[in-house]
């Protein structure tokens, strides 16, 4: 069975080696320069500090490196939808679809096995394809990561980078894998598979990283009065603002940062006319006056590790579930 | 002697339509049994069931004395060539025969091998571009070569053009006859079992209707056309299959072992087709009458 599963697998194979192969080759050259650029930008000491403007300002000059950091990205956010889309729907799908599941099963092998090893094979296939893409591009992005990114403000394990970074798109492409397969197994239509995983997928990039990831564990508060002559006012749009006291901590992933009052409550600052028409010291004056305090809510950098681990591990324990069902799903099918 | 199929109160439910309703059959082995009943009847779903693709709602389905693909020495005594005749139409001739080698431990890689060259295909060839009649032989020649004991056929001549048909026929026989496998083919063409059973079941309404060597049925079953009598009273040793009355003549299909004497009765024997369509025709009014009559059948 193995055999046939390489065989029929061999070109998408071939697609993911060279695919690999060329952005390992692009990313190699490309990273070890801008390696070199960080080192000579003042990079890993202005990380401390959150200092590190002059060596993302070098890597912007160059367009080159924007848009790599960008693509890698954008590409472990793809892979993983495209290892569903068209590895996991199709690999069952097609030979219900087709028919040919009735020379198959009536082979001397039973058709759990025929599942298992089409499973095994092209599951590791896809969880080593995403591992080693997300190798490359984590090791390539690591120090404009530790800067913030290209904006100075999102970190590794920010909204959008954590996806992409460590061993979650192993996760991701292993859940992606096993939905497409069990969803190609229901319909055994292999068109209509690949549309409900990706849009099933797409829901789970989604979510996961807004009502899932942040509740791995409590987030850190910080509370800081506007007391004193050090803050900054900031005016964020019509008519409002934002009095900040505080420097992010560096390296976190900042869930919320909101003005509250002396109750706690969430305020909006209502731009004064003294503070639009760039008076300071009356706008101060009026802050002063409103008693509030700035407050963060984040997780701190030090947790990466630990949340790649958790938002992986129970990906892999979805997928495990998932080939759960499609080995009792395709015991059933009659 | 363990029979090729044998079936109990055999039921198939596909939600609320019923495919197969209290099916009991017994198909020895050691023959090539056609099965042949109308479009609809449950044959595909019978030799489904006895190759473990469809498991049965209700009852029993032994094949060989086990339980359809309960594991995979079961799967590998029962061969099988599915309706429309399935194969990997992205792998080649000669993939096919590897994948073979790969999934049947008895395998026999010289009969694949020298099947092929008799048929000339081309093993370079992708499945997906043979003619019916070739992917017909090559799926075929994958069930032949695993060397099983039975093999099941599902229509496997029913898209092929008369040629193939009539190539892909006697190469089946051919290898039978070597190979000592016993067979059980369904059609709904007469005329392909005619050519190579030798044991003839008919199903309809899902029923068995008629089931025994094609000798003894035809040399039990006679024509007699006649006068018209009165269809009332009939000697008490003819079971009378068939019957129709015109102004002047009767016509009777019967089923009696002992000759027939009366000269009023010219006598001809029937022919496979005429059983055939004469049984199916009894399903069918059998199904009419719902059971309300004691159908010849259950009469004997």
């Amino acid at each position: 069975m193995s055999w046939l599963t390489w065989r029929q697998f061999r070109s998408q194979v071939w697609v993911a080696v060279t695919v690999v192969a060329v952005l390992a080759v692009v990313f190699a050259i490309t990273g070890v320069q801008l390696h070199h650029l960080a080192d000579a930008s003042g990079y890993p000491g202005c990380i401390s500090a959150g200092l590190c403007h002059n060596f993302i300002s070098a890597v912007k000059t160059n367009g080159l490196y924007p848009f790599l950091y960008n693509t890698g990205l954008m590409m472990l956010y793809v892979l993983p939808a495209l290892i569903g889309i068209f590895w996991g729907a199709p690999l069952l799908a097609r030979d219900l679809e087709a028919g040919s599941y009735r020379m198959l099963w009536t082979q001397s092998i039973t058709r759990s096995r025929w599942l298992t090893v089409k499973l095994l094979l092209v599951g590791a296939a896809s969880m080593i394809t995403a591992g080693l893409l997300s190798l490359i591009v984590t090791w390539w992005s690591a120090p404009i990561d530790a800067a913030g990114g290209l904006q100075m403000g999102a970190f590794r394990l920010d909204t959008l980078q954590f996806g992409s970074r460590g061993i979650a798109p192993v996760g991701y492409a292993a859940l992606a894998f096993t939905l497409g397969a069990a969803i190609g197994l229901l319909t055994r239509r292999a068109l209509a598979a690949m549309a409900i995983t990706f849009a099933l997928f797409l829901a789970i990039q989604i979510i996961t990283p807004i009502w899932i990831r942040p509740h791995f564990q409590a987030p850190v508060t910080a509370t800081t009065a506007i007391a004193g002559p050090n803050f900054n006012i900031e005016i964020t749009g019509d008519q409002q603002m934002r009095a900040l006291a505080q420097q992010s901590p560096v390296g976190a992933w900042i869930l919320s940062d909101e003005d509250v009052d002396s109750t706690g409550k969430v305020i909006y600052l209502r731009a004064t006319d003294a503070c639009l028409q760039r008076s300071p010291e009356a706008c101060q004056d009026y802050v002063l006056g409103l008693h509030v305090s700035e407050k963060i809510t984040y997780q701190p950098a030090d947790r990466f590790w630990p949340f790649q681990t958790y938002e992986t591990g129970i990906f892999l324990l979805v997928s495990l579930g998932l080939i759960g069902f499609s080995s009792w799903r395709v015991r059933r099918i009659n | 002697m363990t029979a090729a199929i044998e079936t109990a109160a055999l039921v198939k439910r596909y939600g609320k339509k019923t495919a197969l309703s209290d099916c009991t059959l017994s198909i020895p082995t050691g023959h090539v049994v056609g099965l042949v009943g109308p479009n609809g009847a449950g044959k595909t779903t019978l030799l489904q069931l006895a190759v473990g693709l469809l498991q049965p709602t209700a009852g029993q389905i032994d094949v060989l004395g086990h339980k359809p693909a309960e594991d995979p020495a079961q799967l590998a005594r029962v061969g099988f060539v599915a309706q429309d005749t399935p194969t990997l139409s992205t792998l080649s001739v000669a993939d096919h025969l590897r994948m073979g080698a790969k999934l049947n431990p008895g395998w026999d890689a010289y009969l694949a091998g020298q099947r092929i060259e008799e048929l000339e295909l081309d093993p370079d060839q992708r499945a997906g571009q043979l003619s019916g009649g070739q992917r017909a032989q090559l799926a075929l020649t994958l069930a032949m070569a695993k060397r099983p004991e039975l093999i099941v056929l599902d229509e496997p001549v029913a898209s092929l053009d008369p040629l193939a048909r009539r190539k892909f026929l006697q190469s089946l026989m051919a290898s039978v006859a070597e190979q000592q496998v016993s067979v059980v083919m369904s059609s709904h063409l007469v005329a392909d079992l005619e050519r190579v059973c030798d044991y003839l079941v008919v199903l309809a309404d899902s029923q068995v209707q008629l089931s025994g060597t094609v000798d003894d049925l035809l040399a039990t079953h006679h024509l007699l056309t006649g006068p018209r009598r009165e269809p009332t009273r009939w000697p008490s040793d003819w079971l009378v299959i068939e019957e129709r009355h015109t102004e002047r003549q009767t016509t009777l299909l019967i089923r009696s072992s002992a000759p027939i004497l009366d000269p009023a009765w010219a006598v001809e024997t029937v022919s496979m087709e005429d059983l055939v369509l004469a049984y199916m025709g009894l399903g069918a009014s059998q199904h009419r009458r719902d059971g309300d009559l004691p159908g010849p059948r259950r009469a004997s």
